[in-house]
Formats: C-alpha cells, sequence, structure tokens
C-alpha cells in the first residue's frame, strides 16, 4: 500500500507539473493543440493514478479549477480587450469584472470536462461517502 | 386534487408523495425540504380533504382526529399551503403560477420532446452561427430592445418549460409546479420537480440542463431566423443575444442555478441546501481522528471552490449590473 502511495504522489506531481506546463503554453500561444493536450493531460493522470480511483470526476474537478489558471486569465483578458459593453471603465471595475468573466468561464469548463469524465467514468461514489 | 386558492382555508401542500406502507400507515414526503412523515390512516386523509374551501374542524370531526394539533403540525412542517405564494419574505418571494393536473405522465409525448430538443440543439445552433457570420446584409438593429424583451419571456417560459416536460419524461420524477420568483430583488422563474427517486445520473443531468439547452436551440433559431429576412433581423439578433446571456449566466456555479444543479450531480455532492457543508464538517470532524486521506482533501478543496463562487459571484454580478446602469445613465 505505501508503494502504490509513492507512486500516486510521483504521478500526480508529474501529471500536475506537466498539466500547467500545457495550460501555460496554451495561454502563450493561443493554440487549440496545447489546450487539448492539457484536456488530455488531466485525464491521463487521473485515469492512472490509483486514489482517485471511484472519485475521477472529484479530481478533474479540483484539477480543472487549479490548472486552468494560465488559460483562463489569458482568455478573460481577450474577451475584456473586446470592450463591446464596457469601452471605458476604471481599473477597480475592469479587475471586477474580469474575476466575474473568470468564474463564469471555469464554470463552463468544470462542466464540460466534467461532462467527458462521466462519459468516460461512469461509476462514482459520491462524495460524502469519501469520509 | 382540484387546488382552489381563493378558499378560506388551508390547502394540502402539491409537493408531497405518499405511499401506502404494508402496515397501514402513510409515509408522505416533503420534496420541498425532503423530509418523510409517517401518518396514520385518518390523518393523511384529513390532511387530503384540506382542499381550500372545507372548514378543517369540521374534517377533523369526520375522521376523528385533534384539528388544532395537527394543523400546527401540518403548518410547521410545510404539508399544509394558505394561497399562491411558497414562501414571502422580504428578500425572496415565490408565487405559484400552475399546478399540473397530474405529477407524473405516462405519455410518449414528453420523451419525444426531450429527444428531439437533445439531437437538434446543437446542428441548429452551429448552422444559426455560420448563417450569421456569412450573412450578406447588415443587421437592422432599430427594433433590437423589442427582441431583447421577447427574447428574454420566450427563453424563459421556454427554459422551464424543458424542465417540467423532462421531468415528465422520466418516470420516477415529479412534476409539482410552475412559477415565478424573486431572490434579492433579482425575478425569475421556476418549476418544482423532485427528482431523488431517479437512479440514473444521466437522466437527472438531462432535466437539470434541459432549460439550457432550449435556450441554446432557440439562440440557434433565432440566429437562423435574423439571416433570413432583414427586416426581423435585429429583433431576432437582440432575441438570440438574450437566450445565449441567459445561457451564460444560468451555466454558472451559483447555488439555485442550473449549473451548479448539474456540477453537484457531475461530482456526487449530496443533494439538498447543505451538501457543501456537510462535507466539509464530515472532513472536519474526521481529521480529528488522524490525518486526512488524499480523497478527503481533494473533497475538502471542492468544497472550497464552491463556497468560493458563493461568496463572490453574487457580489460580482451586482457590480456588473452597476457597470451597465452607469454606463447607460
Amino acid at each position: 500500500m505505501r508503494k502504490n502511495d509513492r507512486h500516486d504522489k510521483i504521478k500526480l506531481t508529474m501529471g500536475i507539473g506537466c498539466m500547467f506546463l500545457m495550460s501555460g503554453l496554451a495561454a502563450y500561444t493561443l493554440s487549440w493543440i496545447w489546450m487539448i493536450l492539457w484536456i488530455m493531460s488531466m485525464f491521463v493522470t487521473v485515469g492512472c493514478t490509483h486514489c482517485c480511483r471511484w472519485y475521477e470526476s472529484m479530481w478533474l474537478f479540483v484539477l480543472t479549477a487549479i490548472t486552468s489558471v494560465p488559460t483562463n486569465i489569458v482568455l478573460v483578458w481577450k474577451f475584456m480587450d473586446i470592450g463591446i459593453f464596457y469601452p471605458n471603465l476604471a481599473w477597480v471595475g475592469e479587475t471586477l469584472l474580469g474575476v466575474q468573466f473568470y468564474l463564469m468561464f471555469l464554470s463552463y469548463e468544470e462542466i464540460i470536462i466534467g461532462l467527458l469524465g462521466r462519459f468516460i467514468w461512469k461509476k462514482q461514489k459520491n462524495m460524502d461517502k469519501v469520509v | 386534487m382540484k387546488y382552489n386558492f381563493r378558499g378560506p382555508y388551508p390547502i394540502m401542500a402539491n409537493w408531497l408523495i405518499a405511499k401506502k406502507r404494508e402496515d397501514g400507515m402513510y409515509s408522505v414526503r416533503n420534496a420541498l425540504v425532503n423530509e418523510v412523515h409517517y401518518m396514520d390512516s385518518d390523518t393523511y386523509h384529513f390532511l387530503r380533504n384540506l382542499n381550500g374551501r372545507r372548514d378543517p374542524l369540521i374534517v377533523a370531526k369526520k375522521f376523528n382526529v385533534d384539528a388544532e394539533v395537527l394543523m400546527e403540525y401540518f403548518v410547521e412542517n410545510a404539508l399544509v399551503r394558505a394561497g399562491r405564494s411558497i414562501v414571502k419574505t422580504f428578500s425572496f418571494l415565490m408565487f405559484t403560477l400552475y399546478i399540473p393536473k397530474h405529477q407524473k405522465s405516462r405519455s410518449i409525448l414528453p420523451k419525444l420532446y426531450g429527444l428531439i430538443l437533445y439531437l437538434s440543439w446543437l446542428p441548429i445552433l452551429i448552422y444559426g452561427v455560420y448563417r450569421a457570420f456569412y450573412t450578406t446584409y447588415a443587421f437592422d438593429i432599430s427594433n433590437m430592445m423589442w427582441g431583447w424583451f421577447i427574447g428574454l419571456v420566450i427563453g424563459a417560459v421556454l427554459h422551464e418549460m424543458s424542465h417540467a416536460i423532462l421531468s415528465l419524461a422520466t418516470e420516477e420524477a415529479y412534476f409539482f409546479e410552475a412559477g415565478v420568483l424573486c431572490e434579492r430583488f433579482m425575478p425569475g422563474a421556476y418549476v418544482l420537480v423532485d427528482k431523488s427517486e431517479i437512479k440514473s445520473k444521466a437522466k437527472r443531468i438531462s432535466i437539470d440542463a434541459a432549460g439550457v439547452v432550449a435556450n441554446l436551440f432557440l439562440t440557434g433559431l433565432f440566429l437562423v431566423l435574423c439571416t433570413m429576412q432583414e427586416s426581423i433581423s435585429g429583433f431576432c439578433l437582440g432575441a438570440a443575444l438574450i437566450n445565449i446571456i441567459l445561457v451564460g449566466l444560468n451555466m454558472t456555479m451559483l447555488k439555485g442555478l442550473d449549473g451548479r444543479a448539474v456540477v453537484d450531480e457531475i461530482i456526487g455532492m449530496p443533494q439538498g441546501g447543505r451538501g457543501v457543508k456537510k462535507v466539509l464538517l464530515k472532513c472536519i470532524n474526521t481529521r480529528d481522528s488522524g490525518p486526512l486521506s488524499c480523497n478527503q482533501k481533494v473533497a475538502m478543496i471542492a468544497c472550497l471552490i464552491m463556497v468560493v463562487y458563493q461568496i463572490l459571484l453574487p457580489l460580482l454580478y451586482i457590480n456588473g449590473i452597476l457597470i451597465i446602469l452607469g454606463d447607460y445613465l
């Protein structure tokens, strides 16, 4: 069991590092390929890690929230650049609006990735069973 | 049962699901708060006979029960209702507009509606966006505001109808009522649907997501219409835009919205109002007896993400509204 834990920790560390790298590259290059690779790396990490078993959806939820930070910041920045509805805004209002859009984009990503995850791993335990 | 809200007396609540047990007792589940009450046959039939026009004291004599004690119990546990408003506080109002005759349906029509909706929304949306991008004329935006308003009404009605129809398409679900609400001065609509007896997560998610899918369908439809005739292009564009905004707002992970319901089903958050608190408290209590496991730590992080949404997003929405008002005033 201890060997499994050690292997899981190594896999998770490498996986999260990989995800951050790909998310950062997706943000830097604005390339769909890196975004797809980021999502695939998340699924591979969660699928290969023993401790995630039966709670893959929960892990995907948390990993999406953490590793999507670079991509979402760039997405919000590009979206705010359009400035259709809010052409003249003080920096405080703009920042708060940016945070709002960030949370909204994160919601959509969570739902899409969560549904994909549920499609792959149909049997999941409820969160109150984790205790 | 016919609901006569004009009567002077209380009415048995329409969100109760009663089942007769083998021992002759009745289990009455209050689907609003997901509580089960057990009562004997006389008490249950006394409750059933409260239709707004009958005096509870006279009905109680027929079933030989204590009306005052029972009425106090029923009122305390929301087993009866007095009028069309379910909740009526300073910051929250729910007003019933429609109560169906039957809470379930065996008709094939709801299933057909669900199938058509889920199969057609994406092709229509893609086609609408394609046509909008490649249209040759400029949109006439003079009547766009009417499009916003009427698109909002159609979008809201179809959204709630889709939740109701998809619940009727599922045998284990119950559709209790539809109405309008006002929460913290924000108007909206609602349908009361009970999905707790549905075992399949896919069916539960399809009911939760039905409203948003209907709005996406409407967006695609209005985009197609706005590229067909120049005179209505502004109107249809406004309607399409308001529907996509409804989708965007509804799919956020704020409690009470469809996005949160879908995410709760996906990650397995316990249903009911206090799911996040329940999981967090369980993890904190377990921590006292030893270190947390990997999954417990991740569960706590997931709950904290939900809490951040609950606290931040409403404040940011208010900020957004103030910005829009500031721009236009």
